[in-house]
């Protein structure tokens, strides 16, 4: 037997039927969105009438091998489970890529090789395109697929959920439906505890607002974890037209001393200089815009991405009652635009 | 006969350059002792984003990895791979992605276009920044440099009281940042008004924390009838050593120059010392104007080597009586500090006095009654320029009735800032 691979119950899935009518076709690199990451496998699948979409299997033996297993394992449970849950609730929402179905299967003779699994749609490709030029959406396109991601986020917070790691490589792309949102994994929900609800980033940092970068905890859930959201999403109108997130195009524009591995006080202290860097970035992305949606995209950026959050949102919103980090005005804002783009309107 | 009378006091009143040159001059760091978390998973999500790379060769997943690698900090040969990869991709990738590879690869991010925006050293320069920094302002006026920079460019033009309106804008933003606070105590003794700018720093809840604040709240006091408030706190912080050697130069500089003035010599010379260490160029003067009062005091002449010391070497140029180099140095501090009258006055006293050079003493004064209209002594070797010109020249006497705007009223000149 030396030699011999041995495969992991996740691994053997491959021509097994499950519950729903789907036949597990073939093991495949990770797809746009799967989450999870080296303890979990991707499977390609399709149904009685066709339609294709794939399997994210969760690897409990990888778990095994872990330095230490029964936390790794705990984390992982915790982890799916959640995830399990919150797109349980999210079905209705059109632009979140939701679970077709989930459940288990056994894999062998053996009755403990169990495999949990979820059931996603499949998308044609995330978002990341947007950095190649020759491979970019046109206006029209990007400023729909602002729309799309816009109302994703609106949908998610109505039911007081955080994405918290909107990304471009979670902004997934169908043929027809257009844009959704990916990987709740890191999401937050109001009600419902998260694994990760005490991490200090929860989603990957390298979009992460600076104040979240400099270590601010903000104790205000909203605050936290809205503001959050609403800088990804400007950070996301920076990306579709310039091919990088805000973050590391900040901090590039920031002197070493400033940064957060060098910076020995508070948020507070460092804000001036973050807002200096924010406002040459915002003045270099307003340069490569068109010219006849320059103005009202960066005005957006501004409200979105402010480096205070208290001053984070829609002035309007803010300056009523209720949550200032509401996406309901950007929602439509962003159709307006997209529609006469797509009308062939110079003048949104 | 021109004059100079810029020597006979000085404080180590904060020098007033762009919030970028100031930072770059290492006076911007931070001076507390907070430890801030770590990024988590850095490695694992570097990795991830690696495998997505090594996956799919494009632009997109090479800027995600090298987006990753420059937000932690981590000079991996992966992330420097994809980076070139999107630098030989030439036009095809994205401005944005772009910048981030080059940045990582080591480019700086436009350091030039940066000086010349930051540039107010005269009239022409002044007014295009004040151009640029309204258009600025009008769409963000949320940043407090930026009105910072404005009453710097209409000081440098003599307006001052856009000058005031600006820095109290700034104020009203951010009232406890160290660089707004130190910017407005300049612009207030600039403009005579030392107690104005002694309330400031007396009002901000940062300066006690801060041992460049409390430098400037030291050195301001030695202009008021007040006296020090912070020279205690300044005192324990230095001997704590809890900052760099930079961070509280300015400060030892200030107590140096208190115990100077009363008249603790051994104090001072231990101060002074001290605040030469690791010194910032206002230290660097600080001291060699103690140095002249006080023979007892040196100063290391290979510490007017660092950069941006031109008033330091202005006035050892004029103890080696190097009148040239007395000029130069004048005009580097001059574009340093294009608000100030001292390096003019002190200018063209040597042109005139020294070396006959009335068309540069006549130059140098002009450019300083911009900025000062009301200082004496650059009216004063203005008016010894344009009599030494001779005939066709306007007449000298004129310089003191309609050709500049007339004395203050309370007959006080600018002759103290530095």
């Amino acid at each position: 037997m030396v030699g011999a691979v041995v495969r992991t119950p996740a691994e053997q899935l491959a021509g097994l039927s499950l519950d729903g009518g789907w036949r597990v076709l073939e093991l495949i690199p990770r797809p746009p969105g799967a989450t999870g990451g080296y303890f979990s496998q991707s499977y390609l699948v399709k149904d009685d009438n066709g339609r294709q979409a794939f399997l994210k299997a969760l690897d409990y033996s990888k778990a095994l091998r872990d330095a230490d297993p029964a936390l790794r394992l705990k984390r992982m449970t915790e982890a799916f489970v959640f995830e399990r849950e919150l797109l349980r609730r999210c079905r209705s929402m059109s632009r979140i890529m939701t679970a077709i179905a989930d459940g288990s299967v056994t894999v062998g003779n053996r009755d403990t090789d169990v495999v949990q699994y979820i059931i996603f749609e499949l998308a044609d490709g995330d978002i990341r395109s947007q950095a190649d030029i020759a491979q970019r959406f046109d206006l029209a396109v990007s400023l729909r697929a602002l729309h799309q991601i816009a109302t994703g986020l609106f949908q998610l917070h109505r039911h007081r959920i955080a994405h918290q790691d909107l990304k471009p490589s979670n902004v997934l792309v169908f043929p027809r439906d257009g844009s959704k949102l990916s990987d709740l994994g890191r999401a937050c929900y109001g009600g419902l505890s998260a694994p990760h609800d005490d991490d200090q980033i929860p989603g990957d940092w390298s979009y992460a607002p600076p104040e979240l970068l400099y270590g601010q905890i903000d104790p205000d859930w909203n605050r936290r974890r809205m503001g959050c959201d609403a800088y990804h999403l400007g950070s996301m109108i920076v990306f579709l037209f310039s091919g990088a997130g805000l973050t590391p195009q900040l901090l590039i524009e920031l002197r070493d001393e400033h940064r957060m591995e060098n910076w020995r006080s508070d948020y507070a202290e460092v804000l001036p200089y973050v807002r200096d860097a924010f406002e040459r970035v915002v003045s270099e992305f307003w340069n490569g815009l068109p010219e006849h949606v320059r103005d009202r995209l960066v005005t957006i950026v501004r409200q979105l991405c402010e480096p205070d959050p208290t001053l984070r949102g829609h002035p309007r919103t803010r300056a009523g009652v209720g949550n200032q980090y509401s996406l309901e005005r950007y929602v439509s804002e962003f159709n307006i635009l997209a529609t006469k783009a797509e009308m062939g309107l110079k003048r949104p | 006969m021109s004059v100079f009378s810029g020597d006979k006091d000085r404080s180590v009143v904060p020098r007033w350059r762009s919030p970028r040159a100031t930072a770059a001059a290492g006076e911007l760091d931070s001076s507390g002792s907070y430890s801030r978390a770590q990024l988590p998973s850095v490695k694992e999500l570097l990795e991830k984003k690696q495998r997505d790379w090594e996956n799919e060769r494009t632009i997109g997943h090479a800027g995600d990895l090298v987006a990753g690698a420059l937000v932690a900090q981590q000079p991996i040969d992966a992330a420097k791979a994809a980076a070139t990869f999107i630098v030989d991709k030439g036009q095809r990738s994205a401005a944005g992605v772009r910048r981030l590879a080059m940045a990582f690869l080591g480019d700086r991010v436009r350091p030039e276009r940066d000086e010349e925006q930051d540039n107010v050293a005269d009239v022409s320069a002044a007014r295009s920044r004040i151009r640029r920094l309204k258009t600025r302002l009008q769409s963000a006026p949320r940043n407090p440099f930026s009105w910072t920079e404005l009453a710097r460019a209409h000081s440098t033009l003599g307006q001052a009281q856009k000058a005031e309106r600006a820095m109290e804008a700034a104020l009203a933003l951010n009232s406890t940042n160290r660089y707004v606070l130190r910017s407005a105590a300049r612009l207030w003794v600039h403009l005579d008004e030392p107690d104005r700018a002694h309330k400031i720093l007396l009002r901000s809840p940062a300066t006690a924390e801060d041992p460049w604040l409390i430098a400037a709240e030291l050195a301001v006091s030695n202009l008021v009838d007040t006296g020090p408030r912070h020279a205690r706190v300044g005192s324990r912080m230095l001997s704590s050593r809890s900052h760099g050697r930079l961070q509280t130069s300015e400060l030892a500089s200030a107590l140096a120059t208190l115990a100077l003035i009363s008249g603790s010599h051994r104090n001072s010379r231990r101060l002074f010392r001290q605040s030469l260490v690791t010194p910032t160029d206002n230290s660097v003067a600080q001291a060699g104007w103690a140095a002249r009062l006080d023979a007892s005091i040196t100063v290391d002449p290979s510490l007017l080597k660092l950069p941006l010391t031109y008033e330091a070497r202005a006035f050892e140029a004029r103890r080696k009586s190097d009148w040239q180099g007395v000029i130069d140095n004048c005009l580097e501090w001059a574009g340093d500090e294009s608000f100030s009258s001292r390096p003019r006055a002190l200018g063209s006293f040597v042109a005139a006095a020294i070396l006959y050079d009335f068309d540069l003493c006549e130059r140098l004064a002009r450019d300083g009654l911009v900025g000062n209209p009301f200082d004496r002594t650059l009216r004063n070797n203005l008016a010894v320029a344009l009599a030494n010109q001779g005939p066709g020249q306007i007449c000298p006497c004129r310089v003191f009735q309609d050709s500049a705007p007339p004395l203050r009223p309370d007959g006080r000149g600018h002759t103290f800032g530095n």
